[in-house]
């Protein structure tokens, strides 16, 4: 008897049928509603959104507030808040002849801002780091943009619907999804703005308020999307890979996005000139139209699903509405883990992949996005030119003297304080490379001719020292104080990877 | 009769020919002159003395060619003391010398001039008896100031119609002081913020930036770089050639990387030219 409770609250009996589920009367009315307002606040916000825009970027050009940090970046809050504020006013002002609890919606937006924040966002940029790998080369781009960061934010949409609101009777029309999801995605969206803002220590107003509307706009349609395939989810029988493919087009959606506005704003070199002044707006656009776009297609599918439900021609319905509920919450929840599995192959490979090299007797590996460097007297020497700039260097010299390890780092720091400023051993250590005992040195200098031959720069490195056979071997890790902890991890499996 | 004509005809071709051949020539040195030079007065020279010694004149070195200073007189820059490699575009005033080591009696030096192997300006000019070595040079200059004629001139010089030395020198083209210093900026697309620690990468000529990727980040495709300070600013170590097509690879954490084929850095271009960069976050 299960099966003939009304979906929706879970206590009344079921009178009606659509999709395989049972309604009470009322129930069944709400689900067959169609809620126009919703729609047409979403629409109306695009637009509110992109005059808010203009207004922006035209009061910075014609103001030029001079502001400074702490009142500029309160300023950026605010901004950052604006898209969604703006919304959820729309949202209100058209939704008041049948209002959701006002609770609701607003506890999607802060429930979405606060996951993001809390798990989302730690998960692709201090746990992943994606910002540092992801435009490697193309593949690893498209991976990461869709697997990764469209795969963790739909993930982290889903599961605030899903957890938090799904099963409260208050979600009782298809358009619920539409409206939850969108502000949960509203509540990441500004997660990242709030990000953006704080990171980047204010900045142009204008041109950040561009970029906060982009990211809003784009998100609302992500989450419109999802949105659909919850409501669809909630009120009717669906396959068990019914919001699996919810989930993993929202992701697609997301990655697609990314890569398009990469490829609309690449950043520019121009030549005998200055930028523009104005901030560029071809991603701003691409994302009010992907939110129009979503916005219309979402309507007019349920405006469809309505239409159906109303034919008459419906499934008996036979499963239990709950058990089937879980059973999709569990293939969500596993499509997810594949994403992330996925996400994580792709992270490995940006990041642990590795050049074999074979040069005067030494055989090892060095990651494989550093560049090859070699110069004259190195026998080897891997720079991550386009990273960090650290350098993984190979050396021999003739011993003819037979110095011992120490000899030869005394050696060593005479040329370095001749060539360099502040030239100081900060540690010392014996131990092993290759299996061959090795003296452990740990230095710092300035480098008054750094790569701009500008400004002095200060060096940080390490030297592992081996005698061996009438010659030094001296391999030599050499970076900057800040990169120092993130480039150790990748010299020591360097080390590990060397036989000679 | 018929002989006549004939003859008639060619002695008039003749003189046409002459004629026109004299006009070129005119036309094409109208613009050329020999500039004032003071030619330091040999040491031990003594214009009383008999020169029975010295029979016949003869080049000690090569030609090398030089600028004039305020008094006219012979330079070297200092970082050519060898002589010129080559003049600049827009030089008004060429200076090619050889030392000698005599000059006999009644000598005359006899100086062509020619652009591209043609031959545009001729001169003689006498020179008193000395039996020590000394240098000649013949300054051509263009008598309003004008640019000379971009392109490769030459120089022989001549004592009875004996050839004594020759060289040349490209003016303007390609040489290598038609360079150009590089500075910039690197800015946040959005925010205008300065974007510090990025990198700047000029590829060697002839390598793209997928070439550079794909071969393994070799250091020698790279031609010179650069990294922005605290406001974003760079300045390039070494300076572009103008009309040039370089690759130009950007840098910086957290930002999507630029690469870019076939900058070009034109003719009329400031010197330093300026090159801002903008960049966009990776996420």
């Amino acid at each position: 008897m299960a099966a003939q409770v009304c979906c929706v609250d879970h206590q009344r009996a079921g009178t009606q049928t659509i999709g395989g589920r049972w309604f009470c009367d009322e129930h069944y009315q709400k689900a067959t509603h169609m809620r126009r307002g919703a729609f047409r606040s979403g629409v109306l916000a695009v637009v509110g959104l992109l005059v808010f825009v203009a207004l922006v970027i035209g009061l910075d050009q014609v103001l030029k507030p001079d502001l400074a940090i702490t009142p500029l970046l309160l300023v950026g809050i605010v901004l950052a808040i604006v898209p969604a504020v703006l919304w959820l006013i729309f949202f209100y002002q058209q939704d008041r002849l049948e209002p959701e609890p006002v609770g609701h919606v607003a506890r999607m937006f802060v429930l979405g801002l606060a996951l993001a924040g809390a798990i989302g966002i730690p998960i692709t940029d201090q746990l992943f780091r994606v910002q540092d790998w992801l435009f490697r080369d193309n593949l690893t781009a498209i991976l990461g943009s869709v697997f990764l960061i469209g795969g963790v934010e739909a993930f982290i949409i889903y599961a605030t619907v899903r957890y938090f609101i799904f099963d409260l009777p208050e979600f009782d029309e298809r358009t619920d999804g539409v409206i939850y999801a969108t502000a949960a995605a509203l509540g990441y969206a500004t997660a990242l703005n709030l990000q953006f803002i704080l990171n980047s220590g204010g900045g142009a107003l204008g041109g950040a308020e561009v970029l906060m509307v982009e990211v809003a706009l784009a998100h609302a349609a992500f989450g419109g999307l999802l949105g659909y395939f919850l409501g669809r989810a909630r009120l009717e029988q669906e396959p068990i890979w019914w919001l699996p493919l919810g989930l993993a087009l929202t992701a697609v959606l997301n990655g697609a996005f990314n890569l398009l506005r990469g490829q609309l704003e690449p950043g520019s070199i121009s030549i005998g000139g200055q930028a523009s002044a104005l901030p560029g707006v071809g991603g701003l656009i691409a994302a009010g139209a992907l939110a129009v776009v979503v916005a219309v297609i979402v309507y007019a599918l349920i405006n469809r699903d309505i239409g159906r439900s109303l034919s008459g021609k419906q499934p008996a319905a036979t499963a239990d509405a709950a058990k089937g509920d879980r059973q999709a919450n569990t293939a969500t929840v596993g499509t997810f883990v594949v994403l992330l599995i996925v996400a994580a192959f792709a992270w490995n490979s940006a990041v642990n992949s590795t050049t074999t090299f074979e040069v005067s007797g030494f055989k090892g590996a060095y990651p494989s996005y550093f560049g090859d460097a070699t110069a004259e007297g190195d026998v080897l020497r891997a720079t991550d030119t386009l990273g960090t700039g650290a350098e993984f260097i190979i050396a021999t010299r003739a011993n003819d003297s037979g110095l011992d390890a120490k000899g030869i780092a005394s050696q060593l720091g005479g040329e370095r304080s001749t060539d360099y400023a502040m030239y100081k051993v900060t540690d010392t250590a014996n131990t092993t490379v290759a299996g061959k005992p090795a003296l452990m040195q740990s230095f710092a200098y300035i480098d008054p001719q750094s790569l701009t031959g500008a400004e002095p720069e200060v060096k940080q490195g390490v030297d592992y020292i081996v005698v061996d056979a009438g010659r030094a071997v001296m391999i030599t890790l050499l970076t900057t104080p800040d990169d120092l902890p993130n480039v150790e991890p990748l010299f020591a499996r360097f080390l590990n990877s060397l036989s000679f | 009769m018929k002989c006549q004509i004939r003859f008639f005809a060619i002695v008039m071709l003749t003189v046409v020919a002459l004629t026109a051949s004299a006009f070129t020539a005119l036309a094409a040195a109208s613009n050329l002159h020999r500039a004032s030079v003071n030619l330091a007065a040999p040491a031990n020279s003594d214009p009383d003395a008999p020169n029975a010694a010295c029979t016949k004149m003869s080049a000690t070195a090569d030609v090398y060619w030089a600028l004039l200073n305020e008094d006219d007189e012979i330079a070297l820059p200092e970082d050519a003391p060898q002589g010129l490699e080559s003049y600049p575009s827009g030089t008004n005033l060429i200076v090619p010398v050889f030392e000698y080591d005599c000059v006999p009696k009644k000598a005359a030096i006899v100086s062509v001039f020619t652009l591209d192997g043609e031959t545009v300006y001729t001169d003689k000019e006498s020179l008193k008896a000395s039996e020590s070595e000394g240098f000649y040079a013949y300054p051509l200059g263009t008598t309003d100031g004008s640019p000379m004629d971009e392109g490769e001139w030459g120089v022989e010089y001549y004592n009875n119609k004996t050839l004594l030395t020759s060289g040349s020198i490209p003016v303007g083209g390609d040489e290598p002081l038609d360079t150009v210093t590089v500075i910039g900026t690197v800015t946040d697309a959005k925010t205008k913020k300065p974007i510090k620690g990025a990198v700047i990468l000029v590829l060697v000529e002839g390598v793209t930036v997928q070439d550079f990727i794909d071969g393994d980040q070799q250091e020698e495709d790279i031609f010179t770089g650069a990294k922005t300070n605290n406001k974003g600013q760079f300045e390039l170590e070494s300076p572009l050639t103008r009309e040039v097509e370089y690759s130009v690879i950007v840098v910086a954490k957290g930002y999507k990387p630029i690469g870019q084929d076939g900058l070009v850095i034109p003719t009329d271009a400031e010197d330093p030219v300026e090159l801002p960069i903008t960049m966009v976050k990776s996420k």
